[in-house]
């Protein structure tokens, strides 16, 4: 795959839309694809030119996308058809792109010929519109669906007095957008691309291109072309996995301004203001991570106790000890530390972030770590070291899911676990002192956001990585093939929530565990044995005389390798990387240790 | 007026050998030059010699020679 990093190596805003085509195309003439995402696209406007920005984007991501764009203004004829896009294609992602334009001439071009009633009718019919879309989609495909919402007017006829009501066209299309919104809650797996807000980002007249839309019926200038895809780029990442965990921040000209080491307490730069109030902004974006559940960790070559004075004694610190889950500061070599940092937490390299302001740094880490993201904290344009991290969209998720927000002191509990294995002599007696309570359940309602989160999420222990929606796995749970099961596991120090998961696949002669896996978290506490028991029981319960695992290896699975057959299931064959396994189920249960407490097996 | 820039874009946007690209090149004769992708010609145009072009200019930029004679106005 070397092919691929060299020809997609440079930025997408460094290149021209020509040569963009040119490298997708060199790409395609000479490789197969192998796995594509399929995206299509429905609406009432043009976009083709997209695909090439979205094509680029997805091979640099090593994410390749096979798009198709439905038929112009066809966007019900093609999902409901059985000859229509939808049902031909099979589509991962739908992207809807309708603009008012084509939907209502009159309230796009005329709004000051409509009366009030006119207006709500209007309104009434495009959600009525949209929500039939969606359900249309719903009775037939799980695809991650994507819709632009509508572009608020920029002038208007009336002018400022335009905006001084509620009812007229900049507010009330201001409601459409919001009723969207509300409208989507309803539905799994369905998410809002807020062209308003990419609009705002380079604005009005960098965004419409009213030469595209005259001459084509593009309304988007390709500076607002390369930006929307990147959009799209963001919810794909995030629904394949791609999410980062763990902020690794520096701290001399990173945290604060200056060198703790030389410059003393009293002198760094960190307060209300410049240059201290640049610092100060940036550790407010960064507690707005922490609390929504990014893992905090602290890599910089100093003296452990001038960082430490600064933490304890500093006025102007919003960032406390308490909010990292690692502080590694020494003189070492930072790839040492980072991989240090993520053996610690138990994460992959490529779930670390590592901001710092040293171009020396980020070079070696880059060059020893590729795996790790880094960002540089200097030379900013316009001083946007508060977006920093927030633009570059790495942390960016499908949803926030409880066990998320309490992701810190699920550590800090650890870290405590940690303290009393030390304490105990044998993993046993550290189990049995931990006081483990395991409770099984059938996915329901709660259970279904962090459920699909974990199959998108996981790596190291998932036997198949198979990657699930939320609507992949509310169908699931509703059908009789299928049965999805999650564990939950508390212990003295605290709930760690839900941290594992298991779909079984019912078919005729057997049941098949098309999802197996254990978050990070809790690897190594052996509780693997008594949630495949469950899975045996519940194939038992159905009337099943076999079992059938599946393990699907990628470059972050190996060590459930050989979780089967450990357990004693029997190796049946090989189709191509798929190794399957079988257990005859009358034969003998699966020993799981006596430390655990079952608490619910519903 | 570079036009070895101009016939790489054009080999890029339409797919083919840059040294098929003549006084006789137009909307007629290569196959791949829609409507479509007229526009992202126009875009690579625009993005290659830092213009922008009139609405009127994109329509008759249909062929190698008028699209010579218009890069050659935004030069002077």
């Amino acid at each position: 795959m070397n092919t691929v990093t060299s020809l997609f190596d440079t930025p997408i805003d460094n290149l021209k839309f020509d040569e963009i085509v040119s490298a997708n195309r060199n790409f395609e003439k000479n490789n197969r694809i192998d796995h594509p995402t399929h995206i299509l696209f429905l609406g009432n406007i043009t976009i083709d030119p997209i695909t090439e920005y979205f094509k680029y984007l997805g091979y640099q991501e090593d994410l390749p996308l096979n798009i198709r764009i439905g038929g112009y203004n066809n966007i019900l004829q093609e999902i409901i058809q059985p000859e229509g896009c939808l049902q031909k294609m099979l589509p991962d992602v739908i992207v809807l792109t309708i603009k008012m334009d084509h939907f209502n001439d009159k309230y796009a071009n005329n709004f000051s010929s409509l009366k009030q009633d006119e207006i709500k009718y209007i309104k009434n019919e495009l959600a009525g519109f949209i929500k039939t879309i969606i359900q249309e989609i719903r009775h037939r495909s799980n695809a991650l669906i994507l819709i632009h919402n509508f572009e608020v007017p920029v002038h208007t006829s009336l002018g400022i007095l335009d905006y001084q009501k509620t009812t007229l066209e900049i507010n009330s299309t201001r409601e459409i957008n919001q009723t969207l919104v509300e409208l989507i809650a309803n539905f799994q797996g369905t998410y809002i691309v807020d062209i308003e807000n990419l609009k705002s980002m380079i604005g009005y007249e960098n965004f419409i291109d009213n030469r595209n839309w005259y001459l084509t019926r593009l309304p988007y200038s390709h500076r607002a072309l390369r930006l929307i895809s990147k959009e799209y780029m963001k919810f794909i990442k995030a629904a394949k996995g791609k999410t980062k965990k763990c902020l690794v921040l520096d701290c001399d000209n990173t945290l604060w301004g200056g060198i703790i080491g030389e410059d003393g307490i009293n002198n760094i730069q960190l307060g209300t203001s410049y240059p201290g109030s640049v610092y100060l902004d940036f550790q407010k974006s960064v507690l707005n991570l922490y609390n929504r559940g990014i893992l905090l960790a602290i890599c910089s070559k100093n003296n452990e106790p001038d960082v430490m004075e600064v933490f304890e004694s500093h006025p102007y610190m919003i960032l406390k000890k308490d909010h990292f889950v690692s502080m590694k500061i020494n003189w070492n070599d930072k790839a040492t530390n980072l991989k240090e940092i993520a053996r610690d937490l138990n994460i992959g390299l490529d779930s670390i972030v590592l901001i710092d302001d040293n171009q020396f740094e980020l070079d070696q880490v880059r060059q020893i770590l590729p795996e790790v993201a880094v960002m540089k904290f200097t030379n900013l344009p316009g001083g946007l070291y508060k977006d920093l991290i927030y633009r570059s969209a790495l942390f960016d998720t499908l949803s926030i899911s409880e066990e998320d927000r309490l992701r810190s002191e699920l550590y800090k509990a650890d870290v405590n676990r940690n303290i009393l294995k030390s304490k105990t002599k044998t993993m046993e007696e550290f189990f049995t002192d931990l006081e483990m309570e395991v409770s099984i359940r059938n996915a329901d309602n709660f259970s279904i956001p962090r459920i699909a989160q974990l199959t998108q999420k996981t790596n190291q222990f998932n036997l198949t990585s198979r990657r699930y929606s939320e609507s992949d796995i509310s169908c699931f749970s509703q059908s009789d093939e299928w049965s999805v099961r999650y564990l939950e596991l508390n212990d003295k120090f605290g709930n760690n929530g839900i941290v594992g998961v298991a779909i079984l696949h019912f078919l005729k002669n057997s049941a098949v565990i098309d999802t197996f896996l254990l978050s990070c978290r809790i690897i190594g506490r052996t509780v693997e044995t008594v949630f495949l028991t469950d899975c045996i029981e519940v194939a038992r319960k159905k009337g099943y005389e076999k079992i059938i695992g599946i393990y699907i290896p990628t470059k972050k699975n190996m060590q459930v390798e050989t979780f089967y057959p450990n357990l004693n299931f029997e190796l049946t064959g090989k189709n191509g990387d798929t190794v399957c396994f079988q257990k005859i189920i009358r034969d003998f249960p699966i020993a799981y240790p006596e430390y655990f407490k079952i608490i619910n097996r519903a | 007026m570079d036009e070895s820039r101009l016939k790489r874009v054009m080999a890029n946007i339409f797919d083919i050998p840059g040294a098929e690209i003549n006084e006789e090149s137009s909307m007629e004769t290569i196959i791949n030059w829609d409507s479509l992708k007229h526009i992202q010609l126009m875009t690579a145009i625009e993005e290659e010699f830092q213009i922008i072009l009139s609405i009127e200019n994109m329509i008759s930029m249909t062929n190698y020679p008028t699209i010579l004679k218009v890069l050659s106005e935004y030069e002077k």
